[in-house]
């Protein structure tokens, strides 16, 4: 088998929106990237800590992916330091949003390239390497957060079946 | 057609929207505007063959509008840069 495809379950997921890091700097952002742990990405990356995930989507804007937490911890924790960076900001949590899936194996960029315009390349998408765009005709955030031949897809509930449909027919040549 | 987005760099045209004619400023003095020209405000644009300076929005990725200076003919994009500064001098 050289790809496999997992529902990667439960995951906590918060859209982070700083106002004041929409032109590319992040010098006031101190207190949020303190409480997170972790440093936030510049386009087109991700960065990582533990099992904490942040994946740049458009300037100023962030999804942060982290692991399962029922009782909205990511989110509350980040009340205050929003408070702090400035005006216009949010952290609101889309757990139910979204469904997490990952695709996995040496075939995996070749089955996403069926339906993905992004070059998968690793000159071009390598490791900590993420975009917000189509995939097979579904808006979705696709990411590579490490070395591995592993990417993660982050598709609207709604449209999740039949991105699941989609990407099981286009791996079946690669069984 | 790849369009350069100025956050996100070049993608495939099907990820953005069309905006329309950029640099429409919006009346000085609102009250002052006759229905005329605010007929023309609305709905009346250049038509050029050549370079045209336009809106788009990178709907399927960041979500923001930029303007870009496309060839109408040739549909070569020679510039991209985000709303509010001012347009490119090109050719």
């Amino acid at each position: 088998m050289t790809v496999e495809l997992c529902d990667v379950a439960r995951r906590t997921l918060v859209e982070l929106r700083l106002s004041t890091a929409e032109d590319g700097d992040l010098g006031n952002t101190g207190p949020v990237q303190a409480a997170l742990d972790l440093t936030l990405p510049g386009p087109g990356r991700t960065s990582q800590v533990g099992g904490r995930l942040a994946v740049w989507l458009g300037p100023g804007w962030w999804l942060l992916d982290d692991r399962p937490d029922e009782s909205g911890g990511l989110e509350a924790g980040l009340v205050h330091p929003l408070r702090a960076t400035g005006p216009r900001t949010s952290a609101v949590d889309v757990s139910a949003g979204f469904v997490v899936l990952e695709l996995t194996g040496p075939s995996a960029a070749e089955v996403l390239a069926h339906g993905c315009s992004i070059d998968l390349h690793r000159r071009s998408f390598g490791p900590g390497s993420s975009a917000r765009t189509m995939l097979a005709k579904a808006q979705v955030v696709l990411a590579r957060p490490d070395d591995g031949p592993t990417y993660r897809i982050w598709v609207r509930t709604s449209f999740s079946r039949y991105l699941v449909e989609w990407l099981l027919d286009a791996a079946v040549e690669y069984r | 057609m790849l369009i350069p987005c100025p956050w996100c760099g070049e993608r495939e045209e099907t990820e953005f929207h069309y905006g329309g004619q950029a640099h429409v400023a919006y009346p000085d003095d609102p009250s002052a505007v006759d229905d005329a020209g605010w007929a023309a405000y609305l709905f009346v644009r250049d038509n050029s063959k050549g370079w045209f300076a336009e809106r788009w929005l990178h709907r399927a990725g960041c979500q923001r509008w930029f303007n870009a200076v496309r060839h109408t003919v040739t549909y070569e994009i020679a510039a991209a840069y985000p709303p509010g500064a001012t347009r490119p001098v090109i050719g």
